[in-house]
């Protein structure tokens, strides 16, 4: 029976990234992170995103607030998962949604800025499994046309629908 | 696992072309836990993008709400109140409904990349400290009155000043009323009236906003901040 997958991809993205992609978006996160910041901690008592998560009520927002410092770069993706390619080496995977996460962040150290982007595939039909590799169909393929892919690290089946 | 750069053979051929040099003789091990690396054409090649917030237009789109030109001067109390250029004025507030633009505030849901963080912007002011958003008259939530936040940083983006922006009651009240059609449906039961709102009841009168205009011809609002810098 077919059962309709979404995959997650997690990519991580800290300061040993060094992708033009990954460091434009990474230096634009911690550039939001450092303004954004100052309004849940006005006295500047809090150096660590950890802590100012325990102390100050509302800090849970800042990966949302941040995130709109990345959305332009999620943009140029044009809805392609990046990194996960199928057996040929091709990307194959499709996004419309995300979520960004400050993993770690330091109001003076940026090098401590880790940070993460999971990208939500859009739905694929799992036909079958080939020795380490899952058979996967976008959903609504009309010419049927198949990947032959085998998950990753940092790549889970996020839900799975019987259909 | 993969036959890595080797041509294809038969079987019985198999052991002389493992011994037969290949690259300088050198055995490549393949490694099993190894997945398909990319090989596409890069791109389109990734700029530097603004954060999304830079916008003077920071509407949702949906056309609900009655429109509102939002003029913040802002202007530096240490040098006798002059034009402050330069600063960065980020705003936020609430729509009709009293509803920010956040995808629940926690982390474990996700957002389509293409929505935008709506009713938030940022500007930078000009040689008059000035900067214009095109919104709408805010909505208002339970416990508060109407107000818009603002955080001015300065051109390194180190904060100067958070603060909000409060309107007349009188106008609230009117917006709130008689708006239906422009989407303000809450009317003002339970409205906390500026007078008993936590953030302006002891300063309401140096975060007073000047309004003009209606909801069917739009509003004009305007207030002067003054930062120490």
């Amino acid at each position: 029976m077919a059962r309709e997958l979404v995959l997650c991809y997690r990519k991580l993205i800290d300061n040993s990234s060094k992708g033009r992609w990954e460091r434009l978006l990474y230096d634009a996160a911690y550039e939001e992170y450092h303004m954004q910041v100052q309004y849940f901690d006005t006295e500047g008592k809090w150096d660590r995103y950890s802590d100012l998560l325990l102390a100050v009520n509302g800090a849970e927002k800042l990966p949302f607030l941040v995130s709109g410092a990345i959305n332009g770069y999620l943009q140029q993706l044009n809805g392609r998962v990046p990194d996960v390619v199928n057996n040929v080496g091709k990307y194959f995977l499709r996004f419309s949604q995300y979520q960004f996460e400050i993993i770690d962040a330091h109001r003076s150290k940026q090098s401590t800025f880790r940070i993460a982007v999971s990208f939500f595939t859009d739905p694929l039909l799992w036909l079958d499994t080939i020795s380490n590799y899952l058979l996967l169909q976008p959903l609504g393929d009309e010419n049927c046309l198949t990947h032959l892919f085998e998950l990753r690290p940092y790549v889970n089946i996020h839900s799975v629908k019987e259909c | 696992m993969f036959a890595l750069a080797a041509p294809l053979t038969t079987q019985s051929c198999a052991k002389e072309e493992s011994t037969d040099a290949v690259d300088g003789g050198k055995e490549v091990v393949a490694d099993g836990s190894c997945v398909v690396s990319p090989s596409e054409t890069e791109g389109p090649f990734p700029t530097k993008n603004p954060a999304s917030y830079v916008r003077s237009d920071i509407r949702k789109g949906d056309g609900v709400g009655a429109n509102m030109n939002a003029k913040i001067t802002v202007v530096n109390a240490n040098n006798n109140c002059a034009a402050l250029e330069g600063a960065v004025v980020d705003v936020w507030h609430c729509d009709v409904n009293g509803d920010y633009s956040e995808y629940g505030g926690t982390q474990m849901q996700s957002t389509n990349y293409q929505s935008v963080h709506w009713f938030r912007g940022r500007q930078v002011t000009d040689s008059n400290g000035l900067v214009t958003f095109q919104t709408i008259f805010p909505g208002w939530y339970q416990g508060r009155a109407t107000h818009i936040h603002v955080h001015i940083y300065n051109s390194a983006g180190r904060s100067l000043l958070v603060t909000q922006i409060a309107f007349q009651d009188s106008l609230s009240t009117t917006v709130n009323t008689t708006g239906s059609a422009y989407g303000y449906t809450k009317g003002m039961s339970r409205y906390t009236y500026n007078a008993y709102d936590s953030v302006f009841s002891d300063s309401v009168a140096k975060e007073m906003s000047t309004v003009t205009g209606s909801l069917a011809a739009g509003f004009e609002m305007s207030i002067t901040i003054r930062v120490s810098v």
